[in-house]
């Protein structure tokens, strides 16, 4: 009567026993040695593995930078915060930054871009492009289907009136949504750099202006508005040269087509470290309100 | 005799011939302008060699070829060119094309004898240049540059033409109309085609739902030697190359290979007729048959137009369109394109244009996949379409190297009882597969 429940009984706890001899053994000899120091840097990144950084993940970011002790290596998501707790964890100073922002270089919103039909196909930006590009007629500008916002690991993109729009205070500047992209355009860019022309057609204002009321049209007006040399105009579009810029929101204020915007992130023009611009005698302050 | 098919999958939509299979071929006069793309074939698209305000008559070269895949293309009526420039069409909204403004005249190039009938058969190293001179591409929707297809690499031994007159995309019924009122013709480019590949043995593929054309196609075969109609049952894809080759000569194309490669080609009937008239008449691809159908259009007609011809010269002679029109696509049903502007022109590979109502353009709610297997049960290339649709669903396209087999023939969604977007999904995967394997290479 007792042996049914004894025989079993070490029977059972006996192979486990022996079992565990064989793991214990098969851990000690197999064992691969890493520094404690990876675990510890691992832990104070982000931890979501969203490659920004250029490795597969964060545990490999922790492996290289242990590794090599590079103090250029930077993981975007994590910012200066992460910088510093990294650098403290391996006794050196790392470079940190603040985490640039997604940028998105279309503002065809639904009223204001012009649809071409009804698109019943796949809710996908890529889907759409196989069937001449979704609803808007425009053929360079956002498709508002999303693709972006499925890239996302921190829901810090979203469409609102057919249009994607970043969430700055999350966007965390790991460049996924760029490359889902088909259109490319959405370009990640540095805080500091916050004028943008929010276009990238090159077509003639004529065709621009027959899919689009907020295309850049080519009319140049923007050029002649900045007095720092700091709007490009390449091919029928303008473009801005952020290393002159100073954020004086003359060609803000001036675009006919409110292509040209300031998304306002970064710091404003007086705490940029540029020169102040040559044109001192000129009537426009340099660091003019800048109109939202 | 039994008709023959392909083994696996295969399905049979609505035929919806009956809209335009009893209309004779009419012709529509050229138009007051046409707008020609230099993109028509697959490959390299043309180079345009005319300039605004040159002066042009039908059938003058107008593009240069680049390239061996690639296609010359020639103007479509005389008149002047009024602008090179990018216009929407059926390609992208934005492809390169010139625009002819018509001088009413209809005056041909020297050489071009539109009525000319007899065909040379004593010097037949003249056809080859001459079909490749003419921008011959495929006619049955793939524009394939027809030269390539006859000029096949040294290490493979052809030894069958077949011509595909299977038609079997619902609605369109050029092919069918073309065997019933030009069978001569076609006979004619079949022997220019085989004297071409120096080929005996000859077939014309066509479904058993077209009788009239199978008996009138028999006719303008007897006493060609080797050459015979091969009755193929009414079966969806049975027009495409690779099922065509399986039911007629009962050989399978490996996964990634051409129909050369086992020995066979496989032509159009309209482009039999294209060559016909390129090697008889000297006259190049300006023009074409094409179905006008669907119920959203007050006369469906079969029409022969002239290449670059716009949409709105088409509605205008088929009556116009009905205020129920939904969605206009260029092409059969089944693997056609959707248009989003009516202000696209005709091109070489346009075999129909489709005006559909609310009732024929109907997208059905779509459910979640129940594993019931219909779809593979309606591929006929054999692979697992609803597998395939998850993995682009969930964007896995690097493990969809199977899609790259997919002919796109549009029979797994055609038979889903959930109607799922499988199409869609797997174009998606298949395009997505590619960009990924050639980021791989680079």
């Amino acid at each position: 009567m007792i042996g049914s429940v004894l025989v079993p009984a070490v029977v059972l706890g006996g192979l486990g026993a022996l079992l565990s001899l064989v793991l214990l053994v098969a851990a000690r000899r197999f064992a691969v040695w890493e520094d404690p120091l990876v675990g510890a840097v691992e832990a104070a990144l982000p931890g979501v593995n969203c490659g920004a950084c250029g490795f597969a993940g964060c545990h490999d970011f922790a492996v290289k930078i242990v590794g090599t002790r590079d103090d250029r290596m930077f993981c975007p998501p994590g910012g200066r915060a992460a910088s510093a707790k990294v650098g403290g964890l391996l006794g050196m100073a790392v470079e940190g930054k603040d985490p640039p922002v997604a940028v998105v270089m279309c503002r065809g919103a639904r009223g204001v871009a012009s649809f071409a039909g009804e698109y019943d196909g796949l809710e996908d930006c890529r889907a759409a492009a196989l069937v001449e590009g979704g609803r808007k007629a425009c053929p360079y500008g956002c498709v508002g289907l999303g693709a972006c916002v499925r890239a996302c690991a921190w829901e810090a993109i979203a469409i609102r009136d057919g249009i994607s729009e970043v969430l700055p205070e999350t966007c965390v500047g790991c460049g996924a949504c760029v490359k889902a992209c088909p259109r490319g355009i959405i370009r990640m860019a540095p805080r500091a750099e916050r004028v943008w022309v929010g276009c990238v057609s090159h077509d003639p204002g004529k065709l621009v202006r027959g899919y689009c009321r907020v295309g850049c049209i080519g009319c140049k007006r923007c050029v002649k508005s900045c007095a720092h040399d700091a709007v490009q105009f390449d091919n029928n579009l303008a473009r801005i040269d952020h290393d002159k810029c100073t954020l004086c929101g003359a060609c803000v204020a001036t675009c006919p087509q409110k292509v040209i915007f300031d998304h306002g992130l970064g710091p404003d023009a007086a705490a940029r470290a540029h020169p102040p611009p040559k044109a001192a005698g000129s009537a426009e302050p340099a660091t003019a309100p800048v109109q939202a | 005799m039994m008709a023959r098919t392909f083994r696996l999958g295969g399905v049979h939509p609505p035929e919806q011939k009956r809209l335009t299979e009893g209309k004779a071929i009419e012709i529509l006069p050229p138009p007051r302008r046409v707008v020609i793309p230099m993109a028509q074939c697959l490959g390299a698209p043309a180079a345009p060699t005319v300039k605004p305000k040159d002066a042009v008559k039908a059938g003058r070269r107008i593009g240069e070829p680049q390239g061996f895949v690639s296609t010359p293309v020639h103007a479509s009526i005389s008149g002047v060119v009024k602008r090179v420039d990018l216009f929407p069409t059926s390609v992208g909204p934005r492809t390169l094309c010139v625009e002819i403004e018509s001088d009413g005249a209809d005056a041909w190039v020297d050489g071009v004898d539109p009525a000319a009938e007899a065909v040379d058969f004593s010097r037949p190293e003249a056809f080859l240049p001459a079909l490749s001179d003419a921008g011959l591409v495929g006619m049955g929707g793939a524009a394939f540059p027809s030269h390539v297809k006859l000029r096949p690499p040294k290490d493979v031994t052809l030894d069958t033409l077949i011509l595909n007159g299977a038609e079997c995309e619902p609605y369109l019924t050029a092919d069918h109309r073309l065997m019933i009122e030009h069978p001569r013709e076609i006979a004619l480019g079949l022997r220019i085609l085989r004297a071409v590949l120096g080929v005996e043995r000859a077939f014309v593929g066509i479904e058993d739902n077209k009788p009239d054309a199978i008996a009138r196609m028999r006719e303008a075969l007897r006493g060609l030697d080797g050459a015979e109609v091969a009755v193929c049952r009414t079966r969806y894809p049975q027009g495409a190359e690779k099922q065509l080759l399986k039911t007629i000569l009962d050989r399978e194309v490996p996964p990634g290979k051409l129909p050369l490669h086992v020995g066979a080609v496989v032509h159009n009937v309209g482009t039999a007729f294209a060559a016909f008239e390129a090697v008889a008449r000297r006259k190049p691809l300006v023009e074409r048959v094409l179905t006008v159908s669907g119920r959203a259009i007050r006369e469906p007609k079969n029409l022969r137009v002239r290449i670059g011809t716009t949409l709105d010269a088409l509605i205008d002679r088929c009556g116009g369109v009905t205020e129920g029109l939904r969605k206009v696509i260029f092409g059969g049903p089944m693997m056609g394109k959707a248009l989003r502007s009516l202000d696209v022109p005709v091109i070489k590979s346009t075999s129909g244009v489709l005006f559909f109502d609310r009732s024929e353009a109907v997208l059905v709610r779509e459910h979640p996949c129940i594993r019931c297997g219909r779809c593979l049960g309606a591929c006929p290339q054999g692979l697992c379409p609803c597998d395939m649709a998850d993995l682009a669903e969930n964007a896995r396209y690097e493990d969809m190297a199977d899609a790259l087999d997919c002919v796109e023939c549009g029979a797994c969604q055609f038979a889903c009882p959930g109607h799922r977007r499988l199409m869609h999904l797997i174009r998606l995967g298949k395009s997505e597969h590619r960009r990924l394997q050639q980021a791989k290479k680079a």
